[in-house]
């Protein structure tokens, strides 16, 4: 049995001040997300902060152990003007991309763990997914890039549902349940404002312009998100969700094959795990109820998730104009 | 405490610590991989790094599996481990179902034998390397008269050329032993159709004809692979005159094993071996295989072979040189270390293998290119 | 021309509501097929036949499916030179 369970044993990144921090940091320290222990030795000013914040209730780690992989990101030429620094994102000594600005330090490293983990860990079927947890059971959310899922998440994650993970959905092969991986969760331009608006208690990181997906800032995840990594939540409800602006609320459910193929299709490595892949996504789809949804008010979307959840009948005005009361609640046929 | 805070001298001394320590740990990995369970924790996150490094974790990890010792090991050691599992049996499926479809592409043709090269090779013949081998692309050796229509035959059926610039689709036809890859419309395997094994503007001179000549039929399969002899021999030019020392490593693994297999199971292997070097004007390359194989990895390699392999040794100078450099460069480098040092050796590697390939006169300037090319695109970490 | 599908073990099935996807462990692919595909892979070609006969066999079994007219079998013929690159179904020499 891995041993996810040893979260309570280790001290959480809270537990060093922000000095201490920033210095364990430029030497290296480990962190448990997950099911990854992760090592980060990073010197870029204006990283520790953030991370400090968007982090502090991780168990943070000695290095007496094997380490899911090595992160390392160097700020370069420092001594000149803020304008020309940039960094370098290693991971064991090899450099997947070209070295970016240095304000964007956070995001480097954010999206090049993401990276990281899509490239390495086949162990896992991964799916390109949110997946939240209520009443036992896991909300999945497919999505490429660009249809909301992230802002919705994050939305859903400071309103009663538990966080798993704003992107990968990880499973081990045979099995429908799954693997938490909370982490600080990446908002674009104008969704920044839209969550600040839906929810001003949640923390956010550093507004971060000039990446190439715009402007960025991260959510933190809610304590009791990253408290519960080690608890691992069944499949029961697919919704596959889509941003519209002005668009009306509609939610209808998705034959199960075309929900098999879309689910196939926004995993990162379902060819990589091959027949396993194809029969976890099987019985996914088996027992859960699968949804398509249209919103362009988050307000709406999650109260319809939060009927869902309670099992009651959502409401949906269909586009004929007509209302009608979609099943959402039990399990599959 | 950071290298740059020591004196100087301290410093290379830690460095060539280091370098010995990478070393043993990635031996005692290729040989009782079972034993890494008694490492201290910081050794085996290093080991298990290198063995990535070197692409020789998928390898390692099925291994582990065999001896059903995976779970024996703390998290997230067995999450590493079933991860390279997963990556090298997707590659290998990949690779068979290629072949499968080249062979169905074939079946039409003239029963011309298709000789399987490298990774290939060693997946349908089974030898132990193969278990958890990283592959890359098809290799396949024909006779070069049937080339054009094998070529047009595959071409019919869904593979494409890759688009090259007009420099490279020269390079190709005219001073390579290869025609530019063909991939299959929806696949992304890439399949090197190969005449010899050698550049025709290499100083060695292999004979395709007697390459094919020694090669066998595998039972019920369209493919055949080269006689264990050659085999062997063609795994020892690629390493040291292929351009490609990333996986150097990793094809040192592959010739120990081979040469331990075959040494083992294959009648008259040994007494053969010489002779069919030099036969095929490959001795300097087998020299210096035999020579590392069994300096580095400990390949039993026979007294007499050796002995016998001493006439093929380079001239005086280059001989200490190699034997330097080689280890540097094969051995991965400890993965926290600046590699300016290695980079220095690979690159001279590299200046000796493409003279061995190009006419001197064009070597500078085709160099240039292809550091060019080199760094425009960077591949992503793995 | 004649086929046959491949040995049953090489697929896996999973239906919903007459959808199909099934995977083919060989070359790793899944695929999603209409009701006619999945007859065709599953019971029809479990023996050799021609497109002709299948596009028979195929209008007798599935309610769906149009008249076995030539445009019918030019359109099965297709279908299993397809299947056939992709591995699906073998051709059998006659």
């Amino acid at each position: 049995m891995p041993a996810t369970q040893a979260f309570a044993s280790h001290p959480r990144v809270d537990s060093l001040d922000p000095g201490g921090f920033q210095a364990r940091l430029a030497d290296g320290l480990g962190l448990r997300i997950g099911p990854f222990d992760v090592h980060i030795k990073a010197r870029a000013t204006a990283l520790a902060e953030p991370l400090y914040r968007l982090y502090g209730h991780y168990p943070l780690l000695d290095d007496a152990r094997v380490f899911s992989c090595h992160l390392r990101l160097e700020e370069l030429r420092a001594a000149l003007p803020k304008s020309v620094r940039r960094v370098r994102f290693t991971v064991d000594g090899r450099q997947p991309h070209d070295d970016m600005p240095a304000e964007q330090a956070l995001a480097v490293l954010e999206w090049g763990f993401n990276l990281v983990i899509a490239l390495r860990f086949h162990r896992f079927l991964m799916l390109h997914s949110a997946v939240l947890e209520r009443n036992g059971g896991a909300l999945l959310m497919p999505a490429g890039p660009g249809h909301g899922k992230t802002t919705l998440c994050a939305a859903l994650a400071h309103r009663g549902w538990r966080l798993l993970s704003d992107e990968f959905g990880l499973l081990r092969p045979g099995k429908t349940a799954f693997v938490p991986i909370p982490r600080p969760m990446p908002l674009k331009n104008a969704s920044i404002e839209v969550m600040r608006n839906f929810a001003p208690q949640a923390e956010l990181g550093p507004s971060i312009e000039g990446t190439i997906k715009g402007t960025v800032a991260h959510v933190r995840p809610p304590r009791d998100s990253v408290d519960a990594a080690a608890i691992e939540a069944p499949a029961r409800w697919v919704v596959f969700p889509r941003w519209q602006a002005d668009a009306r609320l509609s939610f209808e459910e998705v034959p199960r094959a075309e929900a098999f193929m879309s689910l196939a299709r926004n995993a990162f490595n379902y060819e990589v795990v091959g027949q396993a892949a194809f029969e976890t996504v099987r019985d996914i789809v088996d027992r859960s109820r699968c949804y398509r949804l249209v919103y362009s008010d988050l307000d709406e979307a999650v109260e319809l998730f939060d009927r869902l959840a309670r099992g009651v009948g959502a409401e949906v005005e269909s586009s004929d104009g007509e209302s009608q009361a979609l099943p959402v609640a039990g399990e599959g046929r | 405490m950071t290298e740059s805070a020591l004196p100087g001298r301290s410093a290379k001394r830690t460095v060539s610590e280091r370098s010995d320590n990478v070393r043993r740990l990635v031996k005692r990995a290729l040989n009782d991989p079972g034993s890494l369970r008694e490492l201290e924790p910081r050794q085996l996150d290093l080991t298990l790094r290198l063995m990535r490094r070197a692409q020789l974790l998928g390898r390692l990890a099925a291994q582990l599996q065999r001896l059903d010792l995976i779970d024996a090991f703390p998290h997230p050691v067995p999450d590493i481990l079933f991860s390279a599992i997963a990556g090298a049996e997707t590659r290998a499926r990949v690779a068979r179902w290629e072949l499968d479809r080249l062979a169905w592409a074939l079946q039409d043709a003239p029963d011309t034998a298709l000789v399987l090269l490298k990774g290939c090779a060693y997946m349908l013949a089974g030898t132990p390397n193969a278990i958890g081998r990283a592959f890359g692309d098809v290799d396949l050796l024909v006779d070069e008269s049937m080339l054009p229509s094998i070529e047009s035959q595959l071409i019919d059926h869904g593979w494409l050329g890759t688009r090259l610039s007009a420099y490279d689709e020269h390079y190709y036809r005219n001073w390579a032993h290869e025609l530019p890859p063909l991939t299959h419309r929806e696949r992304e395997v890439e399949v090197d159709l190969h005449h010899n094994i050698l550049m025709r503007t290499a100083r060695l001179k292999p004979s395709a004809a007697m390459l094919l000549d020694d090669a066998r039929r595998l039972a019920g399969s369209r493919y055949s692979v080269l006689s264990p002899v050659d085999m062997c021999l063609h795994a020892m030019t690629h390493l040291l005159y292929s351009g490609e020392m990333e996986s150097g490593l990793r094809e040192l693994v592959d010739i120990t094993e081979l040469l331990r297999h075959y040494g083992d199971k294959e009648p008259g292997f040994w007494s053969a071996f010489w002779p069919r070097a030099e036969k095929l004007d490959l001795a300097r390359p087998a020299y210096y295989g035999l020579r590392y194989a069994r300096m580095l990895l400990g390949a039993p390699v026979p007294d007499p072979v050796l002995a016998a392999s001493a006439s093929a040794a380079p001239p005086a100078p280059i001989g200490p040189l190699m034997d330097r450099l080689i280890p540097t460069v094969l051995f991965p480098p400890h993965p926290d270390e600046s590699s300016r040092h290695i980079e220095a050796s690979r690159l001279l590697l590299l200046v000796r293998q493409h003279w061995l390939r190009m006419p001197p006169l064009l070597l500078a300037r085709h160099l240039g290119y292809k550091a060019w090319l080199r760094f425009r695109e960077r591949k992503p970490a793995d | 021309m004649r086929w046959r599908s491949a040995t049953s073990d090489e697929f896996l099935w999973a239906e919903w509501d007459r959808e199909f996807v099934v995977f083919h462990r060989p070359s790793g692919q899944t695929h999603f097929v209409n009701a006619a595909s999945a007859a065709l892979l599953r019971d029809i070609l479990v023996d050799p036949m021609d497109a002709l006969d299948a596009s028979r066999a195929l209008a007798g079994q599935t309610p769906d499916a149009p008249e076995p007219d030539a445009d019918f079998a030019r359109h099965v013929f297709g279908l299993l030179v397809r299947f056939e690159e992709l591995g699906l179904v073998v051709r059998v020499s006659p």
